[in-house]
């Protein structure tokens, strides 16, 4: 970088390997996220959802909670023997119930989000 | 910050917890950070207010200040506190000013608007994170506020002369307060300050601001020249780059100073070596290659030395093809001085693809043995497995994987 141009002072910054390790990983747990509190009203709606979409064979996307941030699965929802399975894409993946977040069932969605807790 | 390490110290010491206060820098006890305590000829690295007082100065030999104050606090650094608090500090200052970049480890530049509704008086805001930082931290700062990052430097260092300990020069006022101040003052001259007072006849700022443009170009070269032009004037157009800290290396490098002054050639290339593998181990990690190996020698009384470096047919990551190379710079630029402080280093940096084979080593064979060595120190330590010539006496890898910066962890 020449040092006519741009940021001077980022030119001129000598940062040890730890302090950037030491940033990193303190981004890294700043970003981590609790485990959200669902309400028993958004869990029924849920249940709901779910079996109108595996009564009706249609997709659903579940999305599911990892202290990094929220991962989303889509696929045809199955219930087996207590266990709720999708058929993803990626084959047939069982769903931890305490991790789901939300589901949405087509163009509707009825998941919590932290924008709108459930009272 | 204030006297960084330090205020980490006192801070996280409850015996001093009642008696320190934030308007008062004389309630910190006489303490010093030193590089080695059970050494005399250890250097301060930091000292309390107090202890300053008393005559210490940063980068004095722990003996000399004994000699000043014999009731000195004297204490070995800890590294690894200080970057955990400084992470924090900056994250509080992010908090309250989303446009921050930090600068090192006790430094951040933050702006907001202004005039602005959110922020009508920005001495009131910059008290506010003061109030915050040692609320939290128990540990003071200084802020300078100004229309630029340069100048906003420059008034930093002027706070620490002033009650409150903060210094806002708006627009209008800014150049006027900036040519009053001696030359020294222009953060970032270092020696370039010594010409322009001697040979320029410069005193102020003030005077820097009227030297010519071309005059300062054809002394300092095209780009300084420029730059102290600009500074002179108050002008600086850095922008705030908050993800700049964390930002791909443009280089990678190390540096050690040693503990006595190296003599012997095969002493100093024992040193190069084990940088070397330190800087080829990180640059294999983030994945790219370097074209461009440097060497830096610093002489004895850690003045004078050179910094020279080599530009290759390709890029490597490969100790075993970058060590010759940093020899012959040894053997070109060392004049034979007592070293006491050597820094290695590879830039002009390119993704790692594939492997420059040859046609009489098996490059492929060592790129996995690298790999695995790097593999087994990254599990168990970077001292499981070591070459055999850092277990002679010139050898520091023992010593500085204790050490973070240079300093105990």
């Amino acid at each position: 970088m020449r040092i006519t141009e741009g940021n001077l002072f980022a030119g001129m910054r000598l940062v040890l390997p730890e302090h950037r390790a030491a940033v990193t990983r303190w981004q890294a747990d700043v970003r981590r996220q609790p485990p959200p509190a669902l309400a028993e009203d958004v869990w029924q709606e849920m249940a709901y959802t779910w079996a109108a979409a595996e009564a009706q064979q249609r997709s659903l996307r579940v999305r599911l909670y990892t202290p990094e941030g929220e991962e989303v699965w889509e696929g045809l929802p199955e219930s087996r023997g207590g266990e709720l399975w999708l058929r993803t894409a990626e084959g047939r993946r069982r769903l931890d119930r305490g991790r789901v977040t939300g589901m949405e069932a087509g163009a509707v969605s009825i998941a919590r989000t932290r924008e709108f807790p459930v009272p | 910050m204030q006297s960084f390490y330090a205020s980490c110290e006192v801070a996280s010491d409850p015996r001093f917890a009642l008696q320190r206060r934030e308007d008062d820098d004389h309630t910190d006890p006489p303490l010093v950070v030193s590089g080695d305590p059970a050494r005399r000829t250890g250097v301060i690295l930091a000292a309390t207010p107090t202890a300053k007082l008393l005559g210490v100065e940063n980068a004095m030999r722990l003996g000399e200040a004994l000699r000043l104050a014999p009731h000195l606090l004297v204490v070995r650094p800890r590294m690894r506190l200080y970057l955990e608090v400084s992470v924090r500090i900056q994250h509080l200052i992010q908090r309250q000013f989303p446009l921050q970049e930090q600068f090192s480890v006790d430094e951040a530049f933050f702006a907001f608007p202004w005039p602005s509704r959110l922020f009508p008086d920005p001495v009131a805001a910059a008290r506010q994170l003061k109030q915050a930082i040692w609320d939290v931290f128990r540990i003071r700062c200084r802020v300078g506020l100004a229309p630029n990052k340069w100048l906003a430097k420059v008034a930093n260092k002027q706070a620490k002369r002033v009650p409150g300990g903060i210094v806002w020069w708006p627009p209008e006022q800014a150049l006027a307060a900036l040519h009053q101040l001696p030359l020294e003052a222009m953060w970032g001259l270092r020696r370039r300050a010594e010409i322009l007072r001697y040979e320029f006849g410069c005193d102020t700022v003030g005077d820097v601001a009227a030297l010519p443009a071309h005059q300062l170009r054809a002394r300092f070269g095209p780009a300084w020249g420029t730059v102290i032009h600009r500074w002179a004037h108050g002008e600086d157009p850095s922008p705030m780059e908050p993800d700049s800290f964390q930002a791909p290396h443009k280089s990678y490098s190390h540096r050690t100073t040693l503990p006595r002054d190296y003599r012997e050639r095969a002493e100093v290339a024992v040193v190069i070596l084990e940088l070397l593998d330190e800087v080829c181990t990180r640059v294999r990690r983030a994945g790219v290659r370097g074209r461009r190996v440097s060497l830096g020698l610093t002489y004895e009384r850690l003045q004078g030395g050179f910094w020279r470096s080599k530009t290759l047919a390709h890029a490597t990551d490969d100790a075993q093809q970058l060590y010759p190379e940093l020899l012959s710079l040894l053997d070109r630029w060392w004049d034979g001085s007592g070293v006491r402080a050597v820094c290695v280093g590879l830039d002009v940096l390119l993704p790692a693809e594939g492997v420059q084979l040859g046609l009489f080593d098996d490059a492929v064979r060592r790129q996995r043995l690298a790999r695995v060595v790097d593999e087994v120190r990254e599990v168990y330590g970077e001292t499981s497995l070591m070459r055999a010539v850092s277990l002679l006496p010139a050898g520091q890898l023992r010593d500085r994987t204790q050490k973070i910066g240079g300093h105990y962890a």
